[in-house]
Protein backbone atom coordinates (compact mmCIF):
# COMPACT_ATOMS: atom_id res chain seq x y z
CA UNK A 1 0.00 0.00 0.00
CA UNK A 2 3.06 2.22 1.26
CA UNK A 3 4.36 1.63 -2.29
CA UNK A 4 1.38 2.07 -4.55
CA UNK A 5 1.12 5.31 -2.17
CA UNK A 6 4.43 6.17 -3.29
CA UNK A 7 4.28 5.51 -7.06
CA UNK A 8 0.97 7.71 -6.91
CA UNK A 9 2.84 10.97 -5.65
CA UNK A 10 6.39 10.46 -7.76
CA UNK A 11 4.16 9.91 -10.88
CA UNK A 12 1.34 12.70 -10.24
CA UNK A 13 4.53 14.99 -9.15
CA UNK A 14 6.21 14.01 -12.45
CA UNK A 15 3.51 14.95 -13.94
CA UNK A 16 2.44 18.17 -12.53
CA UNK A 17 5.96 19.52 -13.35
CA UNK A 18 6.29 19.11 -17.17
CA UNK A 19 2.66 20.22 -16.93
CA UNK A 20 3.41 23.62 -15.25
CA UNK A 21 6.53 23.94 -17.20
CA UNK A 22 4.28 23.68 -20.58
CA UNK A 23 2.32 26.92 -19.51
CA UNK A 24 4.46 29.52 -21.01
CA UNK A 25 2.78 32.43 -18.84
CA UNK A 26 4.31 30.37 -15.99
CA UNK A 27 7.67 30.91 -17.71
CA UNK A 28 7.45 34.74 -18.59
CA UNK A 29 11.52 34.93 -18.55
CA UNK A 30 12.45 31.69 -20.47
CA UNK A 31 13.57 34.28 -23.72
CA UNK A 32 15.21 36.66 -21.00
CA UNK A 33 17.47 34.06 -19.82
CA UNK A 34 21.14 35.64 -19.17
CA UNK A 35 23.96 33.70 -20.10
CA UNK A 36 26.35 35.11 -17.41
CA UNK A 37 23.50 35.09 -15.11
CA UNK A 38 22.83 31.70 -15.86
CA UNK A 39 26.59 30.53 -15.68
CA UNK A 40 27.52 32.00 -12.49
CA UNK A 41 24.38 30.53 -10.55
CA UNK A 42 24.58 27.15 -11.70
CA UNK A 43 28.17 26.15 -13.24
CA UNK A 44 30.03 27.36 -10.96
CA UNK A 45 28.49 25.48 -8.22
CA UNK A 46 30.34 23.34 -8.55
CA UNK A 47 33.40 23.51 -11.33
CA UNK A 48 36.22 26.11 -10.38
CA UNK A 49 38.96 25.92 -13.22
CA UNK A 50 38.04 26.80 -16.61
CA UNK A 51 38.77 24.99 -19.89
CA UNK A 52 37.42 26.45 -23.00
CA UNK A 53 37.19 23.56 -26.30
CA UNK A 54 35.92 23.92 -29.52
CA UNK A 55 32.20 25.20 -29.83
CA UNK A 56 31.20 21.39 -30.67
CA UNK A 57 32.61 19.79 -27.98
CA UNK A 58 31.13 22.13 -25.64
CA UNK A 59 27.94 21.73 -27.54
CA UNK A 60 27.73 18.22 -26.78
CA UNK A 61 29.32 19.08 -23.34
CA UNK A 62 26.64 21.20 -22.02
CA UNK A 63 23.53 18.97 -23.20
CA UNK A 64 25.20 16.32 -20.87
CA UNK A 65 25.48 19.13 -18.19
CA UNK A 66 21.88 20.04 -18.95
CA UNK A 67 20.64 16.62 -17.99
CA UNK A 68 23.22 15.82 -15.06
CA UNK A 69 22.46 19.30 -13.23
CA UNK A 70 18.76 19.51 -14.01
CA UNK A 71 19.12 22.69 -16.34
CA UNK A 72 16.21 23.70 -18.67
CA UNK A 73 17.08 23.58 -22.49
CA UNK A 74 16.42 27.53 -22.12
CA UNK A 75 19.08 27.98 -19.72
CA UNK A 76 21.80 25.13 -21.55
CA UNK A 77 21.37 27.48 -24.38
CA UNK A 78 21.85 30.70 -22.44
CA UNK A 79 24.86 29.25 -20.73
CA UNK A 80 26.42 27.36 -24.42
CA UNK A 81 25.87 31.23 -25.94
CA UNK A 82 27.48 33.17 -22.94
CA UNK A 83 30.72 30.79 -22.94
CA UNK A 84 30.84 30.32 -26.75
CA UNK A 85 29.99 34.39 -27.43
CA UNK A 86 31.74 37.28 -26.84
CA UNK A 87 31.13 37.47 -22.96
CA UNK A 88 32.81 34.01 -23.01
CA UNK A 89 34.97 34.05 -19.76
CA UNK A 90 38.49 33.78 -20.12
CA UNK A 91 40.48 30.46 -19.31
CA UNK A 92 42.45 31.97 -16.00
CA UNK A 93 43.48 29.47 -12.98
CA UNK A 94 42.72 32.57 -11.23
CA UNK A 95 39.47 31.21 -9.99
CA UNK A 96 37.54 34.07 -10.41
CA UNK A 97 33.76 33.67 -10.36
CA UNK A 98 33.35 33.88 -13.58
CA UNK A 99 36.23 30.08 -13.70
CA UNK A 100 34.60 26.92 -14.89
CA UNK A 101 34.83 23.66 -16.38
CA UNK A 102 32.44 21.92 -17.81
CA UNK A 103 31.69 18.87 -17.17
CA UNK B 1 0.80 -5.13 -9.72
CA UNK B 2 3.00 -2.25 -8.54
CA UNK B 3 5.36 -2.56 -11.65
CA UNK B 4 2.78 -2.73 -13.86
CA UNK B 5 0.82 0.07 -12.34
CA UNK B 6 4.11 2.34 -12.72
CA UNK B 7 5.25 1.39 -15.99
CA UNK B 8 1.74 2.19 -17.24
CA UNK B 9 2.00 5.31 -15.35
CA UNK B 10 5.17 5.58 -17.33
CA UNK B 11 4.23 5.41 -20.52
CA UNK B 12 0.94 7.73 -19.67
CA UNK B 13 3.71 9.88 -18.55
CA UNK B 14 5.84 9.97 -21.70
CA UNK B 15 3.13 9.94 -23.97
CA UNK B 16 1.83 12.79 -22.60
CA UNK B 17 5.00 14.16 -22.61
CA UNK B 18 4.98 14.60 -26.86
CA UNK B 19 2.59 16.76 -26.51
CA UNK B 20 4.47 19.25 -24.87
CA UNK B 21 7.93 18.66 -26.43
CA UNK B 22 9.33 21.36 -28.82
CA UNK B 23 6.86 21.69 -31.76
CA UNK B 24 9.62 23.28 -34.86
CA UNK B 25 6.88 24.39 -36.43
CA UNK B 26 5.55 26.62 -33.42
CA UNK B 27 6.82 30.20 -33.42
CA UNK B 28 6.11 30.27 -29.50
CA UNK B 29 7.80 26.68 -28.42
CA UNK B 30 9.21 28.05 -25.31
CA UNK B 31 12.69 27.89 -26.01
CA UNK B 32 15.64 30.42 -26.66
CA UNK B 33 15.51 31.60 -30.16
CA UNK B 34 18.01 29.92 -32.02
CA UNK B 35 21.34 31.80 -32.99
CA UNK B 36 24.78 30.80 -34.67
CA UNK B 37 25.80 28.88 -31.51
CA UNK B 38 23.05 27.05 -30.98
CA UNK B 39 22.94 25.96 -34.32
CA UNK B 40 26.18 24.29 -33.71
CA UNK B 41 26.09 21.11 -34.14
CA UNK B 42 27.45 18.64 -30.72
CA UNK B 43 30.29 16.58 -31.66
CA UNK B 44 30.98 13.75 -30.14
CA UNK B 45 33.69 14.02 -26.94
CA UNK B 46 35.44 11.58 -24.56
CA UNK B 47 35.94 13.64 -21.05
CA UNK B 48 36.72 12.78 -18.06
CA UNK B 49 39.57 12.47 -15.61
CA UNK B 50 42.92 10.88 -14.50
CA UNK B 51 43.57 10.77 -11.01
CA UNK B 52 46.24 9.43 -8.24
CA UNK B 53 45.13 9.44 -4.87
CA UNK B 54 47.57 7.89 -1.83
CA UNK B 55 45.49 7.43 1.52
CA UNK B 56 48.14 6.83 4.65
CA UNK B 57 46.52 5.28 7.73
CA UNK B 58 49.04 3.97 10.41
CA UNK B 59 50.49 0.90 9.10
CA UNK B 60 48.95 1.32 5.95
CA UNK B 61 49.14 3.49 2.84
CA UNK B 62 47.24 2.84 -0.20
CA UNK B 63 47.78 4.48 -3.49
CA UNK B 64 44.91 4.36 -6.43
CA UNK B 65 45.13 5.41 -9.89
CA UNK B 66 41.86 6.36 -11.50
CA UNK B 67 40.92 6.58 -15.22
CA UNK B 68 37.26 7.97 -15.57
CA UNK B 69 36.43 8.62 -19.29
CA UNK B 70 33.00 9.81 -20.07
CA UNK B 71 31.85 9.13 -23.38
CA UNK B 72 29.13 12.05 -24.91
CA UNK B 73 27.54 10.88 -28.12
CA UNK B 74 25.05 13.21 -29.63
CA UNK B 75 22.36 11.85 -31.57
CA UNK B 76 21.00 14.71 -33.38
CA UNK B 77 19.45 18.13 -30.69
CA UNK B 78 17.40 15.59 -29.04
CA UNK B 79 19.00 12.48 -27.92
CA UNK B 80 22.19 12.13 -26.02
CA UNK B 81 23.91 8.61 -25.00
CA UNK B 82 26.46 9.00 -22.42
CA UNK B 83 28.53 6.99 -20.51
CA UNK B 84 30.98 7.35 -17.55
CA UNK B 85 33.87 3.95 -16.80
CA UNK B 86 36.16 3.91 -13.53
CA UNK B 87 39.17 1.58 -13.94
CA UNK B 88 41.22 1.51 -10.91
CA UNK B 89 43.92 -0.19 -9.46
CA UNK B 90 44.05 -0.15 -6.03
CA UNK B 91 47.68 -0.73 -4.63
CA UNK B 92 48.21 -1.61 -0.13
CA UNK B 93 50.70 -2.12 1.85
CA UNK B 94 49.57 -3.35 5.20
CA UNK B 95 52.02 -3.40 7.66
CA UNK B 96 54.86 -3.43 5.47
CA UNK B 97 53.64 -6.57 3.06
CA UNK B 98 51.87 -5.59 -0.03
CA UNK B 99 48.24 -7.01 -0.73
CA UNK B 100 47.32 -8.53 -4.04
CA UNK B 101 47.18 -5.89 -6.77
CA UNK B 102 43.59 -4.98 -7.47
CA UNK B 103 42.26 -3.85 -11.26
CA UNK B 104 38.63 -2.50 -10.84
CA UNK B 105 36.38 -2.08 -13.62
CA UNK B 106 33.07 -0.56 -13.47
CA UNK B 107 30.49 1.42 -15.75
CA UNK B 108 29.41 3.94 -13.57
CA UNK B 109 26.58 4.32 -16.04
CA UNK B 110 25.30 3.72 -19.85
CA UNK B 111 22.42 5.31 -20.79
CA UNK B 112 20.60 7.38 -23.69
CA UNK B 113 19.01 10.42 -22.56
CA UNK B 114 16.00 11.55 -24.67
CA UNK B 115 15.21 15.49 -24.73
CA UNK B 116 11.88 15.61 -24.64
CA UNK B 117 10.84 19.54 -24.22
CA UNK B 118 13.01 22.07 -22.61
CA UNK B 119 12.14 20.73 -18.77
CA UNK B 120 11.80 17.16 -19.14
CA UNK B 121 14.48 14.00 -20.20
CA UNK B 122 13.62 10.88 -20.21
CA UNK B 123 16.68 8.46 -19.46
CA UNK B 124 16.99 5.25 -20.37
CA UNK B 125 20.10 2.54 -18.82
CA UNK B 126 22.37 2.53 -16.22
CA UNK B 127 21.78 5.59 -14.21
CA UNK B 128 23.11 6.68 -10.91
CA UNK B 129 20.14 5.85 -8.60
CA UNK B 130 19.08 9.37 -7.71
CA UNK B 131 20.12 9.96 -3.51
CA UNK B 132 21.04 13.06 -1.98
CA UNK B 133 23.21 15.60 -3.81
CA UNK B 134 27.01 14.36 -3.91
CA UNK B 135 26.16 11.25 -6.28
CA UNK B 136 24.13 14.05 -8.50
CA UNK B 137 26.63 16.61 -8.67
CA UNK B 138 30.19 16.51 -6.47
CA UNK B 139 31.46 12.74 -6.81
CA UNK B 140 33.86 13.72 -9.90
CA UNK B 141 37.65 13.72 -8.68
CA UNK B 142 37.53 16.87 -10.66
CA UNK B 143 34.74 18.35 -8.87
CA UNK B 144 34.93 16.96 -5.05
CA UNK B 145 36.54 19.15 -2.87
CA UNK B 146 38.19 16.87 -0.47
CA UNK B 147 39.09 13.80 -2.67
CA UNK B 148 38.35 11.25 0.05
CA UNK B 149 34.30 11.22 -0.05
CA UNK B 150 32.10 10.85 2.87
CA UNK B 151 31.44 7.80 4.90
CA UNK B 152 27.92 8.01 3.48
CA UNK B 153 28.56 8.04 -0.05
CA UNK B 154 28.96 3.78 0.35
CA UNK B 155 25.27 4.35 0.81
CA UNK B 156 24.54 6.75 -2.21
CA UNK B 157 26.78 5.31 -4.94
CA UNK B 158 24.34 3.41 -6.58
CA UNK B 159 23.54 2.48 -10.16
CA UNK B 160 20.21 1.33 -11.15
CA UNK B 161 18.95 -0.61 -14.64
CA UNK B 162 15.64 1.17 -15.40
CA UNK B 163 14.21 4.55 -16.31
CA UNK B 164 14.86 8.19 -15.55
CA UNK B 165 12.69 11.37 -15.75
CA UNK B 166 14.09 14.48 -14.83
CA UNK B 167 14.52 18.40 -15.27
CA UNK B 168 13.46 21.62 -14.08
CA UNK B 169 11.35 24.50 -13.98
CA UNK B 170 10.92 27.88 -13.00
CA UNK B 171 8.33 28.43 -10.78
CA UNK B 172 9.09 32.39 -10.47
CA UNK B 173 12.03 34.45 -11.36
CA UNK B 174 13.73 33.27 -8.05
CA UNK B 175 12.83 29.67 -7.53
CA UNK B 176 13.60 26.93 -9.72
CA UNK B 177 12.15 23.60 -9.23
CA UNK B 178 14.45 20.52 -9.83
CA UNK B 179 13.40 16.75 -9.69
CA UNK B 180 14.52 13.24 -10.97
CA UNK B 181 12.57 10.43 -10.38
CA UNK B 182 13.53 6.64 -11.46
CA UNK B 183 12.17 3.02 -11.64
CA UNK B 184 14.29 0.52 -11.92
CA UNK B 185 14.43 -3.26 -12.56
CA UNK B 186 16.69 -6.15 -11.03
CA UNK B 187 19.57 -7.07 -13.14
CA UNK B 188 22.09 -9.93 -12.79
CA UNK B 189 23.62 -8.89 -15.60
CA UNK B 190 28.06 -8.53 -15.40
CA UNK B 191 28.59 -4.65 -15.40
CA UNK B 192 24.85 -4.11 -15.40
CA UNK B 193 23.58 -5.28 -12.10
CA UNK B 194 20.45 -3.48 -9.96
CA UNK B 195 18.15 -3.88 -7.56
CA UNK B 196 14.19 -3.33 -8.34
CA UNK B 197 13.05 0.24 -6.94
CA UNK B 198 12.21 3.85 -7.33
CA UNK B 199 12.46 7.00 -6.04
CA UNK B 200 13.47 10.10 -6.65
CA UNK B 201 15.17 13.71 -5.94
CA UNK B 202 13.76 16.84 -5.88
CA UNK B 203 14.42 20.41 -5.04
CA UNK B 204 14.20 24.08 -4.52
CA UNK B 205 16.85 26.44 -6.21
CA UNK B 206 17.33 29.97 -5.72
CA UNK B 207 19.21 30.97 -7.74
CA UNK B 208 20.13 34.66 -6.76
CA UNK B 209 21.12 33.12 -3.43
CA UNK B 210 23.38 30.35 -4.24
CA UNK B 211 20.95 28.22 -2.42
CA UNK B 212 19.47 24.72 -3.23
CA UNK B 213 17.27 22.48 -0.86
CA UNK B 214 16.72 19.10 -2.09
CA UNK B 215 14.84 16.13 -0.72
CA UNK B 216 15.30 12.84 -1.69
CA UNK B 217 13.55 9.06 -1.16
CA UNK B 218 14.13 5.70 -2.38
CA UNK B 219 12.21 2.25 -2.01
CA UNK B 220 14.22 -0.55 -2.62
CA UNK B 221 12.18 -3.34 -3.56
CA UNK B 222 14.91 -6.14 -3.68
CA UNK B 223 15.45 -9.37 -0.95
CA UNK B 224 15.00 -6.34 1.35
CA UNK B 225 12.20 -3.88 1.08
CA UNK B 226 13.01 -0.58 2.77
CA UNK B 227 12.61 3.68 2.13
CA UNK B 228 15.70 5.73 2.45
CA UNK B 229 15.18 9.72 2.99
CA UNK B 230 17.65 12.03 2.36
CA UNK B 231 17.83 15.52 2.76
CA UNK B 232 21.02 17.99 1.03
CA UNK B 233 21.61 21.73 1.37
CA UNK B 234 23.96 23.73 -0.44
CA UNK B 235 24.64 27.43 -0.08
CA UNK B 236 27.05 29.53 -2.74
CA UNK B 237 27.66 32.23 -0.66
CA UNK B 238 27.82 35.35 -3.08
CA UNK B 239 30.07 37.98 -0.99
CA UNK B 240 32.47 35.90 -0.05
CA UNK B 241 33.75 32.73 -2.25
CA UNK B 242 32.36 29.79 0.60
CA UNK B 243 30.62 27.25 -0.73
CA UNK B 244 28.79 25.45 1.88
CA UNK B 245 27.80 21.96 1.53
CA UNK B 246 25.76 19.37 3.52
CA UNK B 247 23.81 15.71 3.45
CA UNK B 248 21.67 13.86 5.84
CA UNK B 249 20.80 10.28 5.50
CA UNK B 250 18.35 8.40 7.47
CA UNK B 251 18.17 4.70 5.54
CA UNK B 252 17.54 2.33 8.83
CA UNK B 253 18.80 -0.72 7.76
CA UNK B 254 21.66 1.23 5.98
CA UNK B 255 22.71 3.36 8.91
CA UNK B 256 22.17 7.44 9.17
CA UNK B 257 24.72 10.18 8.96
CA UNK B 258 25.44 12.87 7.87
CA UNK B 259 28.25 15.43 6.57
CA UNK B 260 28.71 19.27 6.23
CA UNK B 261 31.76 20.61 4.59
CA UNK B 262 32.58 24.31 3.95
CA UNK B 263 35.37 25.42 0.90
CA UNK B 264 36.62 28.67 0.82
CA UNK B 265 39.08 30.15 -2.16
CA UNK B 266 41.00 32.40 -1.47
CA UNK B 267 41.05 34.17 -4.63
CA UNK B 268 40.33 37.58 -3.15
CA UNK B 269 41.78 38.00 0.03
CA UNK B 270 45.60 37.51 -1.66
CA UNK B 271 47.83 39.16 -4.53
CA UNK B 272 50.12 36.19 -4.55
CA UNK B 273 49.65 33.75 -7.23
CA UNK B 274 49.76 30.57 -4.93
CA UNK B 275 47.26 31.70 -2.48
CA UNK B 276 44.72 32.73 -5.25
CA UNK B 277 44.87 29.44 -6.87
CA UNK B 278 44.25 27.56 -3.86
CA UNK B 279 41.36 26.81 -1.40
CA UNK B 280 40.60 25.52 1.73
CA UNK B 281 38.53 22.81 2.56
CA UNK B 282 37.30 21.65 6.37
CA UNK B 283 34.21 18.37 6.43
CA UNK B 284 32.81 16.85 9.70
CA UNK B 285 30.46 13.88 9.50
CA UNK B 286 29.00 11.24 11.64
CA UNK B 287 28.06 7.83 10.55
CA UNK B 288 25.74 5.70 13.01
CA UNK B 289 25.32 1.94 11.98
CA UNK B 290 21.99 0.57 11.59
CA UNK B 291 20.05 -1.07 14.86
CA UNK B 292 20.72 -4.19 16.24
CA UNK B 293 17.20 -5.33 14.89
CA UNK B 294 18.04 -3.66 11.14
CA UNK B 295 21.33 -5.51 11.33
CA UNK B 296 19.50 -9.10 11.45
CA UNK B 297 17.13 -8.30 8.32
CA UNK B 298 20.32 -6.90 6.71
CA UNK B 299 22.86 -9.35 4.72
CA UNK B 300 26.39 -7.89 4.99
CA UNK B 301 26.33 -7.83 1.08
CA UNK B 302 23.56 -5.92 1.10
CA UNK B 303 25.56 -3.41 3.66
CA UNK B 304 28.15 -3.31 0.73
CA UNK B 305 27.23 -0.68 -1.44
CA UNK B 306 29.03 0.75 -4.24
CA UNK B 307 32.76 1.37 -4.17
CA UNK B 308 32.43 2.34 -0.55
CA UNK B 309 32.09 -0.04 2.30
CA UNK B 310 30.34 1.53 5.56
CA UNK B 311 32.35 1.40 8.76
CA UNK B 312 31.19 -1.46 11.19
CA UNK B 313 30.69 0.83 13.95
CA UNK B 314 29.59 4.41 14.62
CA UNK B 315 32.12 6.62 13.28
CA UNK B 316 33.18 10.21 13.43
CA UNK B 317 35.27 12.04 10.69
CA UNK B 318 36.76 15.44 10.20
CA UNK B 319 38.83 16.73 7.78
CA UNK B 320 40.61 19.84 6.77
CA UNK B 321 42.23 20.01 2.96
CA UNK B 322 43.84 22.56 1.06
CA UNK B 323 43.38 22.18 -2.83
CA UNK B 324 45.52 24.17 -5.28
CA UNK B 325 45.25 24.71 -9.23
CA UNK B 326 48.49 24.16 -10.92
CA UNK B 327 46.46 25.32 -14.13
CA UNK B 328 42.77 25.01 -15.10
CA UNK B 329 42.84 20.90 -15.48
CA UNK B 330 45.40 19.71 -12.98
CA UNK B 331 44.65 20.08 -9.29
CA UNK B 332 46.81 19.02 -6.37
CA UNK B 333 44.97 18.08 -3.25
CA UNK B 334 46.48 17.23 0.45
CA UNK B 335 43.85 16.69 3.39
CA UNK B 336 44.34 15.46 7.27
CA UNK B 337 41.64 13.67 8.69
CA UNK B 338 41.31 11.88 12.21
CA UNK B 339 38.71 9.31 12.24
CA UNK B 340 37.29 8.87 16.00
CA UNK B 341 35.25 5.02 16.09
CA UNK B 342 35.66 2.65 19.21
CA UNK B 343 39.05 1.21 19.65
CA UNK B 344 40.10 2.58 16.10
CA UNK B 345 40.88 6.14 16.33
CA UNK B 346 43.04 7.22 13.73
CA UNK B 347 44.96 9.87 11.64
CA UNK B 348 44.44 9.59 7.27
CA UNK B 349 46.21 11.64 4.93
CA UNK B 350 45.67 12.00 1.41
CA UNK B 351 47.33 13.32 -1.34
CA UNK B 352 46.17 13.55 -5.46
CA UNK B 353 46.40 15.01 -8.56
CA UNK B 354 43.37 14.90 -10.85
CA UNK B 355 43.70 15.64 -14.49
CA UNK B 356 40.14 16.74 -16.12
CA UNK B 357 40.88 16.64 -19.53
CA UNK B 358 38.61 16.43 -22.80
CA UNK B 359 38.27 16.13 -26.62
CA UNK B 360 37.36 18.11 -29.36
CA UNK B 361 40.09 20.91 -28.89
CA UNK B 362 41.04 23.52 -27.09
CA UNK B 363 39.92 27.01 -27.63
CA UNK B 364 38.85 27.84 -31.20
Amino acid sequence: MKSTLAIAFLTSLLMAVPAAAGNPSKTPHSHEIDGEAAYKANCTRCHIAIHTYSARSERTMISHMRVRANLTKDEADAIFQYMAGEQKPKAAPTHTAKGAAIP
Amino acid sequence: MMTRTFLVALIGLSMGSFGWADNPNKPDDNTTPPSAETSVSPLPTITGGLVFNSTFTPGTQSYSPVVNPIVLVPLGNRFLFESEYNVNSDLTRDHGAWNPRQLNREIEYMQLDYMVNPHLTIVVGRVFTPFGIYIERYHPEWIRDLQVAPIIFGISHQQSMGAELRGAVHLNSKVDLTYTGFYAFNSTINYFTGDRGLGGRTSLFFPEKGVEAGFSYNRRLGDNRFNLYAFDGTWNMKSIPLDLRTEVFKTGMLGNGYWVEGAYRLNKHSHNSFLRKSQVVLRGEQYFTPSAADMAMTSMSGMMMGDNFLPDQNTTRGFAGWNYWVSDAVKLSFAFGRSFALGENQNIYSLGITYRFATGGSEK
